[in-house]
């Protein structure tokens, strides 16, 4: 058996060497003659599917780690945005809750408040509180029907001090600048053209022709005629006398009661009925003092009556008088002057001089027994 | 054919992006390494999984890839894992006594009709069947060197066995397949 398997181990080192070296051995060969099996077209898709799929899910990967920041782009902005959210919230929240202080919206009432009485719809001179507006358009003619005034100097004098109590706010403050530059440019033309202007018949030819005086303030470079020496002093420009309209008031009307002086705090109703009242009583006030008036018919017309005033009553004054109409008296004469009209029997002419005080005096009170004339 | 990119060079386009170059690569490769898969385990669909899992395995590490050896070598060493771990799972590897035993089955008829001429057919059914009868080690080192073309190097290389044990594999595979077909 020896010999048999020795030859055999030879052929098998020589074959098994063979198949170790050359790619085409006979092993090689009939191994070749086997079936050989591939893989299916499925099996070939998925795996080509696959790994395009790797590609494909590399690719976006890729693309997410090249932009990361992207995500973060609002979450940037985001704080900004917040910031100015809260800062446009809490600036709202402080002029919410902000103390009130005065503006145009809480004064201009004042102005509006007083109820034009009939007469003024025929009587455009007659204009009470003129507001910024009014001011301004009847600057011009004011300042020349001041010229020719029919009334008593020491009247101007005090319808001037008594003006800009209405006219306060911020905006009528700065409305007045500009009236009073309009005034100027036209204090020119309201000097020569004045006379006609005053000569000719209008309503405020009548006794209400003193209402300009009212706004004398607005026109103080007009040329006026030169004050008594007693007489007040001007007022401040109103630029540099910014207050409440109350308070100018209460500045000008020294002898006003104590619920005027402080009304700044109160309601603007009861500021208006305030000062109302600190007008009546500056103007009892006035016509209290000294001796009653002299009330007389006039010969000429029974329903005019002549009026004077003697003594201390107003400073620089020492006599006073007139006839009315038209001449426009004191307040307290000008009541009595009505009660006398009545008493007389005169009651359409009481209601016209009536009538003729509310549109000169817009913020008086009239009487009871007066009021069956209204 | 001498601008023909070689595995490697086709790999390494794959994964750079080039799907085409996985389209030629796996035309290249893959009779070879299912036919490899199938000599293994008997099972069509298991090697067709193992089939799979391997370009699934070759797809994820594309990026990996060295040119450190063939791609074949590559691609059927990552089968060969994955049909060791197949295989433990399924049965105990058989030991060289158990394969000895084996052969010794198969020989016996033959040798008991050794006036029997074999024909083609008959002799790639024994061949066949010697296959399925071979160790693992030895019948991956045999389909490494048959069917892959492999070397001793890139044998040892894909079986991570030394050079001596894929030689001594290789013997004993082959001297039993030779005298199954001898006899």
């Amino acid at each position: 058996m020896s010999d048999i398997k020795k030859p055999s181990q030879e052929d098998f080192d020589a074959e098994f060497d063979a198949f170790l070296r050359e790619e085409n051995s006979r092993m090689a060969q009939l191994y070749r003659k086997l079936p050989h099996a591939e893989p299916d077209a499925a099996l070939d898709a998925r795996v080509r599917a696959q790994a395009r799929q790797a590609l494909r899910q590399h690719s976006e990967a890729a693309t997410t780690e090249t932009s990361p920041r992207q995500p973060s782009r609002p979450r940037r902005w985001l704080p900004a945005f917040g910031a100015a959210a809260t800062l446009v919230l809490v600036a709202g929240l402080a002029w919410r809750l902000a103390p009130p202080t005065s503006s145009p919206r809480e004064t201009a009432p004042a102005v509006q408040v007083s109820p034009p009485s009939p007469a003024q719809g025929d009587n455009p001179a007659a204009t009470p509180a003129p507001t910024s507006e009014s001011m301004q358009e009847a600057a011009p003619a004011q300042a020349a029907a001041e010229v020719p005034a029919r009334t008593s100097q020491p009247q101007r004098e005090l319808r001037r001090s008594m003006a800009p109590q209405a006219p306060s706010s911020p905006t009528a403050d700065a409305a007045k600048v500009r009236a009073k530059s309009s005034a100027d440019r036209s204090a020119g033309a309201a000097t020569g053209a004045a006379a006609p202007t005053l000569a000719a018949p209008t309503d405020a030819a009548k006794p209400t022709a003193f209402p300009p005086a009212a706004n004398a303030p607005m026109v103080q470079s007009a040329p006026l005629p030169p004050p008594p020496p007693h007489a007040a002093p001007p007022p401040p420009a109103f630029a540099a006398e910014p207050s409440a309209p109350v308070a100018a008031e209460q500045k000008m009307m020294k002898s006003a009661p104590a619920p005027a002086a402080t009304p700044s705090i109160a309601p603007p109703e009861v500021a208006i009925e305030n000062r109302a009242e600190a007008k009546q009583a500056l103007s009892d006030n006035m016509t209290a003092d000294g001796p009653p008036p002299i009330i007389q018919p006039d010969s000429s017309d029974p329903t005019r009556y002549r009026w004077e005033l003697a003594g201390n009553r107003l400073p620089g004054a020492q006599t006073r008088s007139g006839v009315y109409p038209p001449d426009a008296p004191p307040l307290q004469t000008w009541v009595a002057i009505i009660r006398t009209m009545l008493r007389d029997g005169h009651r359409d002419a009481a209601k016209r001089a009536l009538a003729d005080l509310r549109a000169q005096h817009p913020d008086f009170r009239v009487p009871s027994d007066l009021r069956s004339l209204e | 054919m001498g601008t023909e990119k070689t595995d490697e060079e086709l790999m390494l386009a794959y994964a750079r992006g080039d799907a085409f170059a996985f389209d030629l690569l796996y035309a290249r490769c893959r009779g070879m390494l299912y036919r490899f898969i199938l000599r293994s385990v008997p099972e069509r669909a298991v090697a067709d999984e193992l089939f799979q899992d391997t370009w699934s395995r070759a797809i994820q590490a594309r990026s990996r890839y060295r040119v450190e050896a063939k791609f074949s070598t590559w691609l059927l060493q990552i089968a060969h894992n994955l049909i060791v771990d197949h295989l433990r799972r399924q049965r105990p590897q058989a030991d060289a006594e158990e394969t000895e035993h084996v052969l010794g089955q198969l020989d016996a008829p033959d040798h008991e009709r050794p006036e029997e001429i074999l024909s083609d057919f008959e002799q790639r059914r024994r061949l066949q069947l010697a296959l399925e009868a071979l160790p693992d080690d030895q019948r991956v080192a045999f389909l490494l060197r048959v069917d892959s073309g492999l070397g001793l190097e890139e044998i040892a290389r894909v079986t991570g066995a030394g050079h001596e044990t894929v030689k001594s594999r290789l013997r004993y595979a082959f001297a039993k397949i030779r005298e199954r077909l001898a006899e």
